[in-house]
């Protein structure tokens, strides 16, 4: 009598054990969810989080209070309420902004390696606070000079691409690297006519990035335009991954490449404004973010977008409290993410070889 | 019943240059229609006029008396896609999203697409034999595979016309054939096909009628077998090819195009597997 062979089904090796686990996972479900929940329970965590301890039971209590309408009782609440919880939402809000415009401009321009300065966005805004400093001295003129300003270059930057033929990525992207190289010129030349014992330190505070000054004041702005800008971005997530085959194939399948381009950098340029014009220039987070997204979630829109806004907001949070709670002294965001970031995106690069959802 | 007319299409790069000129001819649909060709005589550029990719500078592109190059994009992919000739994703989307992508016609702006979007980008995938690969990304695919994944793109936009710009390049024999089978079965199911092919024996075996393309002309149009004879095909190619009739176990003549110096070798009493063959018309250009 023989016995009848059973199947071999036992994987080759570990990897594909753990790539069959990733599959029968739930398609990769769950860990989606858990990460779009994310910011949340940090938030609780960072709001509990200074060098003013408070539980974060007595955190959940304060803000249920809050919500109930009740003004802040006791020296913990109004620390909690009026000091952290607009430092926090920005830090998401900001962080949510950055990591979605960036998600959009890598599927537009179809190249993981641009980001939020594609278009020379940030050094406009950079460019706007920093003349608004020199001339006023004032911080909320210097937020809405970076907005406008910051806005005016990625429209310079599609003038002068029109101006050359066209929609076409390549003449965009030139055009960006220009209009950022012209508004790096003058923002030197700010510094160097400002005062260097007054003026000119506070122009460095500011490019170099911070929330420590954030306060209601400049939540709803931001909060206006990183809820829409990104509801508008989430509703065109699908239309993304067309776009990113590039003008032509999106063209073949029906899409008005031109407008949808227009449509999706302004939305993104929008964002980004915002966000450089509370939090300063905070670099890293457009460019790393898409990617640590891709490498958890997969390259496809649908669920990368939603998953960048979330994951951004996570990441400047805790890069945001670590700069306000670990640290003896107050780093600059700006300094932190590119010292974080950095090795982030080498990590990245690292596995990039064995699928981090780009091709080479 | 949708037909495409192109009438006196003219298009060009440089002015003193043009690719195409008074390009005239029609698609009925049922129709699978093989676009021939040398390297150069405009055939890509044709497929790129016809699906909005270029805006021709003369002439007009009719679909049932609509003209598609004043309509706007969304509208045009309805009735007339493309399947382009080289293919890379930036981003190592899974083959079945690349097929997705072909459904973006049928949806609206803000909308993802659904069930039935997903259903049909399915059968296309089973349609090119490549449902085993619907979750693999695309850029780890063979380029045989990609190609079989852009044309399942093509089936699943369900537009009246499918441009498909050298479908059988990077395919082996079989899947050349389940392509090929593939399209007349939809084409007899009313769609039309417009296929640029370097492959004169396939538009022999698989088309029902043929265009010629000659320095951006149409050099010759017309059922295959009074196209592809050995004068026109020699003269297009500027080579010296045969047409050669092949009897298969005594059932009826299939006919092959051959470029000469095979034939040689074939007739030639050095080699012992000598099949039945009579050649045509010896007719030698150049």
């Amino acid at each position: 009598m023989t016995w009848p062979s059973l199947p071999r089904t036992r994987p080759r090796s570990a990897v594909e054990a753990l790539a069959a686990l990733r599959e029968t996972r739930n398609d990769g479900r769950l860990r989606f969810w858990v990460l779009l929940a994310l910011p949340i329970p940090l938030a609780v965590v960072a709001l509990a989080l200074g060098r003013y301890e408070i539980s974060p039971g007595a955190v959940l209590q304060t803000l249920g209070h809050a919500l109930a309408g009740q003004p802040a009782a006791t020296a913990a609440e109004t620390l909690v309420l009026q000091v952290r919880l607009p430092r926090i939402l920005a830090a998401l809000l900001i962080g949510a902004a950055l990591g979605g415009s960036g998600a959009a401009f890598q599927g537009i321009f179809k190249n993981p390696l641009v980001d939020s300065n594609i278009l020379g966005v940030t050094s406009g805004a950079g460019f706007g606070a920093a003349l608004a400093l020199l001339l006023t001295g004032s911080l909320p003129l210097a937020s809405a000079a970076a907005f406008v300003c910051g806005l005016a270059a990625v429209l310079l930057a599609h003038l002068g691409a029109r101006a050359h033929g066209g929609s076409h990525t390549l003449m965009l992207t030139l055009s960006g690297i220009l209009v950022g190289s012209f508004f790096a010129a003058l923002t030197s030349l700010v510094k160097i006519l400002a005062d260097p014992l007054s003026e000119l330190p506070a122009i460095t505070f500011w490019l170099l990035g911070g929330l420590s000054d954030a306060t209601w004041h400049d939540l709803p702005l931001l909060f206006l335009v990183t809820g829409l800008g990104g509801a508008l971005l989430f509703a065109l997530r699908w239309q993304l991954n067309v776009l990113s085959l590039g003008d032509r194939e999106a063209a073949t399948l029906g899409l008005n490449t031109r407008q949808m381009k227009l449509l999706v950098v302004g939305v993104a340029a929008l964002l980004t404004a915002a966000a450089v014009a509370v939090g300063g220039v905070i670099g890293w987070v457009g460019l790393v973010i898409p990617h640590a997204g891709r490498l958890l979630v997969g390259p496809d829109h649908r669920r990368l977008l939603p998953a960048s806004l979330s994951l951004g907001a996570a990441f400047l949070l805790v890069i945001d409290t670590l700069a306000r709670a670990a640290l003896p002294r107050e780093v600059p965001l700006g300094v932190f993410t590119g010292i974080v970031g950095v090795p982030v995106l080498f990590a990245l690069l690292r596995r990039s070889r064995t699928g981090a959802g780009w091709a080479e | 019943m949708k037909q495409l007319r192109v009438q006196d299409l003219a298009f060009a790069f440089h002015p003193d240059r043009p690719v195409l000129r008074d390009v005239s001819f029609a698609v009925g649909a049922n129709e699978v229609v093989y676009v021939l060709g040398p390297n150069g005589c405009g055939k890509s550029t044709l497929f790129n006029c016809l699906s909005g990719v270029y805006a021709p500078q003369g002439g007009r592109v009719l679909l049932d008396g609509a003209d598609l190059t004043h309509m706007a994009a969304r509208r045009r992919a309805h009735h007339i896609g493309l399947v382009p000739q080289n293919h890379a994703a930036a981003f190592a989307y899974s083959a079945r999203d690349m097929v997705l992508m072909g459904r973006a016609p049928h949806l609206g702006l803000f909308e993802t697409p659904g069930r039935t979007d997903c259903e049909a980008a399915d059968a296309a995938l089973a349609a090119v034999g490549l449902s085993h690969l619907a979750e693999r990304p695309f850029n780890e695919l063979s380029g045989g595979e990609r190609r079989l994944v852009t044309i399942a793109r093509g089936l699943a936009q369900e537009s009246d016309v499918l441009l498909l710009d050298e479908p059988d390049a990077y395919l082996d024999p079989k899947n050349q054939h389940l392509v090929q089978e593939t399209i007349v079965t939809l084409a007899r199911q009313g769609r039309a096909f417009l296929i640029s092919s370097h492959s004169p024996n396939n538009a022999l075996l698989y088309g029902d009628r043929v265009l010629l393309l000659e320095g951006g002309r149409v050099a010759a149009a017309g059922p295959p077998d009074a196209v592809l004879t050995a004068e026109t095909l020699s003269a297009a190619y500027g080579a010296a090819l045969e047409i050669i009739y092949v009897s298969h176990n005594g059932a009826q003549q299939a006919r092959a195009v051959l470029p000469v110096r095979s034939l040689h070798s074939l007739s030639s009493p050095a080699n012992p597997h000598n099949p039945t063959c009579a050649p045509g018309i010896r007719h030698l250009v150049g």
